[in-house]
């Protein structure tokens, strides 16, 4: 089905709220999802991808000698490395990575807003957004530059992976009741 | 920076970002619907209607096309029979008389087809990006059942009636943006025409209401062929109603940055009036003749509400008096636009927020172009290198109405604002009596920053990155902070929350940027309003006057 951008960054946005992340970084998932769906890559599915995740994971840290995050999901993860190599850090490497592409849009989306170029490298090769590893890997991310595909229009998604979403989604919805409905509106009918 | 027209000193967030002040906005010569009529006035818009197939009942299907700077918009309209049953204005309603598109560009036979299939069911539907805008709206069955009748009948329909109701029919919703598939903002965002907030939503409403006159006349023509035609007057009176809730309120809060660029724009355009020395001729009497016009449009500003009732009675006589203190006399001294604004210090808020309306409007040459930065293209950006400190200190020097509010009261927080599972609709529960706050939308702004600056202290990280990492809850509202210095009118600074919130102030600020009027409240939670009353219609919106209809008059020439 096609989709607007606004729908798929909306709907990953509620989706992650369902799912229990964090209001700040149920958006940085809405922008990840979004950025991945206009350049042609499918953003949904990635983004249910990585919704599977626990968010009550905690990110832990390592500093010296150098800055890594483990195990953590990388809707945490690819936030946070964004945060830290815009702070100063030269490079930050993940372990444990659970839903690569999803890094991919997280990081570039995130990255963009801070007018940061942000590399990534996946067993020492750059990251290929079209060959996503699968399953759980390292990933090292620095101040750089990636290639990337233009942003286009018209985005798709499978239908699946669109209900799913929603399914979280509807997790933050609050059932009406005759409190909320009294005075919220006009009457049942309008026929003035 | 030195501004770039002398200017007063702004008039402070602290004074302007007021709920209650907010809730007193009138529209001004800024506001949208102003900002499109003159883009169509100066484009010499022409609106053809390539399709016209509406049978005797007025029901059928019918296309509106223009060109704007290159491009060509169509309004796709339905119409058809609705059972008096289902003529809700609610946004739970499922059907409606009246169904729209904005189509970009000419549609073809079959995109009619597959609308006919789609616009009727509204959010029901499946769009495509070819599709700019999708609304809908409802008759006002007694005021449209009587023009018919009247027209027919060979005579013009009652004025009083016109007056008190003010529109054919009345829009329930607009949407834009991607809803349901139609086209992202990112299509057409880039376009001249359409580059200030919401121009294609009013256009489409602008063509929903020309639509409303045709059909009018059309239906009272299929009862005679020699009906009478609609007053011009009359028909440039004639609006598009709206009923507007609790599904546009937590807009202003969602977007701090464009908030912030409507207020900054309105106040430096203010501060630059209030600097004007010595006003011309054309502007006193453009002024004083606009002073005589408000005074007859809020005369015929009536409603049922009786807080609002009450607060248009006071503006009445105080604008009286205004009226007999101020003469070309008066305004002769120097700066007297400041003198006049510090002077209506002394009256209601809704008295002086209407004269920041009236001195605003002889003064187009000065700030129309400054509409030009009402849009926002960014949203805060966090900026993580920031140490902990830094932000303390952001906290404690900029958001001090937060930090006074006292949320171990419990009725400061006793509303929380929700997503409704019946239609995906913003609402406003009773923390303490409803089910759901663990669900809450976060428009709690003040309660944030209190929590934000309590974990800070607690926690003792250098960096902002480093902070987050650990407490990521608080993202979202360290950015709005960080961006408070770029970004000063961003925040409304009042608790949200709060037992006495009333949203209805958070509608009237955002709809009066619109350019609504004639507000109308229904209860603190929803209004009723006019869309372009007294606007230019097809026939006269290239007219060199066309822009010269703020606060119109029923009874009198625009």
């Amino acid at each position: 089905m096609i989709l607007s951008l606004n729908e798929i960054e909306a709907t990953v946005r509620k989706a992650a709220l369902g799912r229990g992340w964090s209001h700040g970084l149920a958006v940085e998932a809405g922008r990840g999802a979004a950025w991945l769906s206009a350049r042609g890559f499918d953003g949904v599915a990635a983004a249910c991808d990585a919704l599977m995740a626990d968010p009550a994971k905690a990110v832990r840290t390592k500093s010296a000698p150098e800055c890594v995050l483990s195990d953590a999901p990388v809707i945490a993860t690819g936030v946070a490395a964004c945060d830290l190599l815009a702070s100063g850090a030269t490079k930050v490497r993940l372990t444990g990575t659970d839903a690569p592409l999803f890094l991919y849009g997280i990081t570039q989306a995130t990255a963009e807003r801070y007018g940061l170029g942000v590399a990534i490298l996946i067993d020492g090769a750059e990251f290929d957004p079209n060959t996503p590893p699968q399953g759980p890997c390292d990933a090292i991310l620095s101040k750089g530059a990636m290639t990337s595909p233009p942003p286009g229009l018209d985005p798709t998604a499978n239908a699946a992976d669109w209900a799913h979403l929603h399914t979280l989604a509807a997790r933050t919805y609050v059932a009406a009741t005759d409190q909320s409905r009294s005075g919220a509106g006009a009457g049942t009918t309008d026929n003035d | 920076m030195t501004p770039a027209h002398p200017e007063t000193p702004l008039r402070p967030p602290s004074q302007v970002m007021r709920l209650a002040r907010m809730g007193a906005f009138f529209p001004t010569r800024l506001s949208f619907m102003r900002c499109l009529i003159r883009r169509l006035r100066d484009a010499q818009a022409q609106v053809t209607r390539p399709v016209w197939q509406i049978d005797a009942k007025g029901h059928g299907r019918a296309v509106y096309s223009m060109d704007l700077d290159g491009h060509t918009y169509s309004l796709v309209a339905f119409s058809q029979d609705l059972d008096p049953e289902n003529r809700t204005d609610r946004v739970i309603a499922e059907a409606w008389d009246t169904t729209y598109v904005l189509f970009d560009g000419v549609p073809t036979s079959a995109d009619l087809d597959r609308l006919a299939q789609n616009a009727p069911r509204q959010e029901a539907g499946r769009y495509v990006p070819s599709e700019l805008i999708l609304c809908r709206a409802n008759k006002s069955v007694r005021l449209f059942n009587h023009v018919v009748q009247a027209l027919a009948a060979g005579n013009q329909p009652d004025r009083q009636m016109i007056g008190d109701i003010g529109y054919l029919m009345r829009t329930t919703a607009v949407y834009g943006n991607g809803k349901f598939g139609i086209a992202d903002r990112s299509r057409i965002k880039d376009r001249p025409a359409l580059q200030a907030p919401f121009q294609a939503e009013l256009l489409s409403v602008w063509l929903v209401r020309g639509f409303t006159l045709d059909l009018v006349e059309h239906a009272a023509r299929a009862q005679n062929p020699k009906a009478a035609r609609l007053d011009p007057g009359l028909r440039r009176y004639l609006g598009i109603g709206n009923s507007t809730g609790l599904g546009m309120a937590p807009f202003l809060v969602h977007h701090p940055v464009l908030l912030n660029n409507w207020m900054m724009v309105r106040e430096t355009a203010l501060a630059r009036v209030r600097a004007v020395d010595q006003p011309d001729q054309t502007q006193v009497t453009g002024f004083l003749a606009l002073l005589d016009r408000v005074r007859a449009h809020v005369a015929q500003w009536n409603v049922a509400d009786e807080t609002q009732m009450q607060r248009i009675v006071t503006l009445r006589q105080e604008i009286d008096q205004i009226a007999t203190l101020i003469t070309a006399e008066w305004l002769s001294r120097a700066q007297p636009w400041d003198a006049l604004i510090t002077l209506s210090e002394a009256y209601s808020t809704e008295c002086q927020e209407l004269l920041v309306a009236l001195v605003l409007e002889p003064y187009g040459d000065l700030i129309d172009g400054l509409t030009d930065c009402m849009s926002a293209t960014a949203e805060p950006v966090l900026r993580p290198e920031m140490g902990c400190d830094d932000l303390i200190r952001l906290i404690t020097s900029q958001f001090d109405w937060a930090l006074a509010l006292d949320f171990n009261d419990a009725t400061a927080s006793q509303r929380f604002w929700y997503t409704s599972e019946e239609k995906l609709e913003p609402r406003l529960g009773d923390r303490y009596a409803e089910p759901g706050s663990e669900k809450e939308a976060p428009l709690d702004i003040a309660r944030q920053v209190q929590a934000l600056l309590a974990d800070l202290r607690n926690d003792g990280f250098a960096t902002v990155a480093e902070f987050l990492m650990k407490q990521p809850q608080h993202r979202q509202i360290t950015a709005r902070i960080q961006s408070a210095a770029q970004y000063p009118y961003a925040e409304i600074q009042d608790n949200l929350i709060d037992h006495s919130i009333r949203p209805i102030d958070l509608l009237r600020c955002k709809l009066s940027f619109f350019g609504a009027s004639k507000f109308d409240p229904k209860s603190d939670l929803w209004t009723r309003i006019t869309l372009f009353q007294g606007a230019p219609g097809f026939d006269n919106v290239t007219d060199p006057d066309a822009d010269d209809w703020a606060f119109p008059v029923l009874g009198a020439a625009p």
